[in-house]
């Protein structure tokens, strides 16, 4: 069957139909011939399936939020959050950012873009290759700050047994969340929980190499208070015994 | 590309996570009869680990069993921006660098497809036009990949759906062309070309093994597929490739076909999706162990 392609030889045909081959892949207007376009159709229909399949993996608890919108959104995704990555869960990196674009944002509830952030550093810290520690921190750790309690979300979602209808119509209140995430070195589970921004502070601090003693100084500078040393080195322990400190 | 001097793998299963303990099990078990000699897996999936993924591929590697990569990303039809000059995922390549040499690859393979443009990756084995420029752009990408890595390289055959534009060739000429002007092996999937002759009706299996420089072939992959399929525009296809179904008779048929015309060094029972319990893919691990069984007595009746 001809398809409209010229009998003379064309330079460089072959990259430039791969540039159009990829502008269909990410439904965009081609110049490619309608039968091309209506075999390559099989491609794409394939592709957004797989999408949807992993999708649903990595985040479980925003597919049950997102509802009856999620084929739609998965066509979304797939033409306009293309990977840039061999490894292949890796396209699923960018779905927070789709779920915060401002017209599809008003379409669900407000924590919804914290929540399936939430889901993907769980994903992304499991699949973290090991790393050397740089400092008394465990290397394999991630702190992320959440503009919802999504902490308390993902707790009620993983526990209710009502219809969530209500939820996904539900906005709440904003109550920003830091949470730390990192991966066991000694059982190699993923492992997270809220942090206090004085926590936070005594972590940072550690990741940046200050000893006990400057720590205790700049905290109390920093917080305006005056706390005993051996408070800070009781959290110390804690973080030690949660194996978020390593020797 | 001389395959007598690479090694003869026998027969293997691709090593699946759903699918990892039950498979090292059975491979060290009395029940494994020369049924599981190797295990085929997918290089993506294995570079850059840590944690668990880190510690369960360990356990593979202590299990001892011999390790075959085959990729999907290495994209070897991508045509450059500037021809001439073959241009690959750094990140993939070095990646996969140290994957092959830690599992002492004896060779690696990837499709004759497109699955990366510019910085983007298609997620699909997308068909490259069967035109000269695209045997030219294939042939310049693999033989970069054979020097890069210092290992033989394997082209196979994929199942398409489009041909993107007329083609200049037939399939056979279009891959013998690649196999020429690379100076490389075949990975012949025996599936792809029931599902090819299917759903294009151009050639018989048996006249497609016929054209094929045979000589060539040192892997094969077996698998099944799913009738009828098609896109959300409606565009049909009577065959889907799916490797997820059992092995039809055709498909043993056109095994048993190309093991009575050449030997191979590796078989491989291709299952990617839906998976069953691991005594089913045994089941038909022993029908392929038997295809191979009664080439080897018919070889012998002819000698």
């Amino acid at each position: 069957m001809r398809r409209g392609n010229p009998g003379i030889k064309i330079m460089n045909q072959v990259y430039q139909l791969q540039q159009e081959i990829q502008k269909f892949m990410l439904g965009q207007p081609t110049e490619l011939p309608e039968q091309t376009k209506s075999e390559l159709s099989v491609y794409y229909s394939l592709v957004v399936s797989s999408l949807s399949s992993l999708m649903q993996n990595i985040y479980p608890l925003s597919r049950k939020i997102i509802g009856e919108d999620w084929d739609d959104l998965m066509r979304h995704y797939q033409n306009n959050y293309p990977s840039k990555s061999a490894i292949y869960n890796r396209l699923a990196a960018d779905f927070y950012k789709l779920l915060s674009e401002e017209d599809l944002a008003e379409n669900f509830p407000n924590f919804l873009s914290d929540l399936a952030r939430y889901e993907w550093t769980e994903v992304l810290i499991h699949n973290s290759p090991d790393l050397a520690a740089s400092s008394k921190l465990t290397p394999v750790h991630k702190i992320e700050k959440f503009s919802y309690p999504v902490t308390q979300v993902i707790e009620y979602l993983k526990t209710t047994e009502d219809d969530i209808e209500s939820l996904r119509q539900t906005d709440i209140e904003e109550e920003s969340e830091i949470v730390f995430f990192y991966r066991d070195h000694e059982s190699l589970k993923n492992r997270s929980f809220v942090l206090s921004n004085t926590t936070l502070f005594v972590i940072e601090a550690i990741g940046s190499g200050k000893g006990l003693e400057e720590i205790h100084q700049s905290f109390c500078a920093h917080f305006g208070l005056k706390i005993e040393l051996s408070a800070l080195e009781k959290l110390i322990g804690d973080l030690q015994e949660a194996n978020i400190l390593i020797d | 590309m001389d395959k007598n001097k690479l090694s003869k793998a026998g027969l293997g299963l691709g090593l699946r996570r759903a699918l990892t303990q039950e498979t090292l099990d059975f491979y060290s078990s009395e029940n494994n009869t020369g049924l599981i000699e190797w295990l085929e897996i997918v290089p993506e999936n294995y570079i850059y680990l840590g944690g668990r993924k880190a510690q369960q591929f360990q356990e593979v590697l202590d299990s001892g069993v011999a390790l075959i990569p085959h990729g999907v990303n290495l994209s070897i039809g991508t045509a450059p921006e500037t021809p001439g000059k073959p241009c690959f995922d750094p990140y993939l390549i070095d990646g996969c660098k140290e994957l092959f040499q830690q599992i002492e690859a004896p060779w690696f393979s990837d499709h004759i497809s497109c699955t990366r443009v510019g910085e983007y990756y298609l997620q699909n084995l997308i068909p490259v036009p069967m035109i000269q420029e695209s045997v030219d752009i294939i042939a310049d990408n693999v033989k970069f990949l054979q020097d890069e890595f210092q290992l033989p390289f394997l082209v196979e055959n994929p199942s398409f759906y489009s041909t993107i534009i007329d083609a200049e060739m037939s399939e056979a000429q279009f891959i013998n062309s690649i196999l020429e002007q690379a100076d490389c092996g075949m990975l012949l999937d025996v599936n792809n070309i029931y599902v090819n002759a299917t759903n294009h009706g151009n050639y018989q299996p048996v006249e497609f093994l016929d054209s094929l420089m045979l000589e060539r072939v040192v892997q094969v992959h077996i698998a099944g597929h799913l009738n009828g399929y098609h896109s959300h525009t409606g565009h049909k296809i009577e065959i889907l490739d799916t490797h997820g179904e059992g092995i039809i008779d055709e498909v043993y048929e056109i095994l048993r076909q190309l093991l009575a015309r050449t030997e191979v060094n590796a078989i491989l029972l291709e299952r990617d999706s839906n998976f069953p319990e691991l005594k089913e893919l045994v089941e038909e691990l022993k029908q392929i162990q038997g295809v191979v069984a009664r080439s080897a007595c018919d070889a012998a009746i002819q000698v």
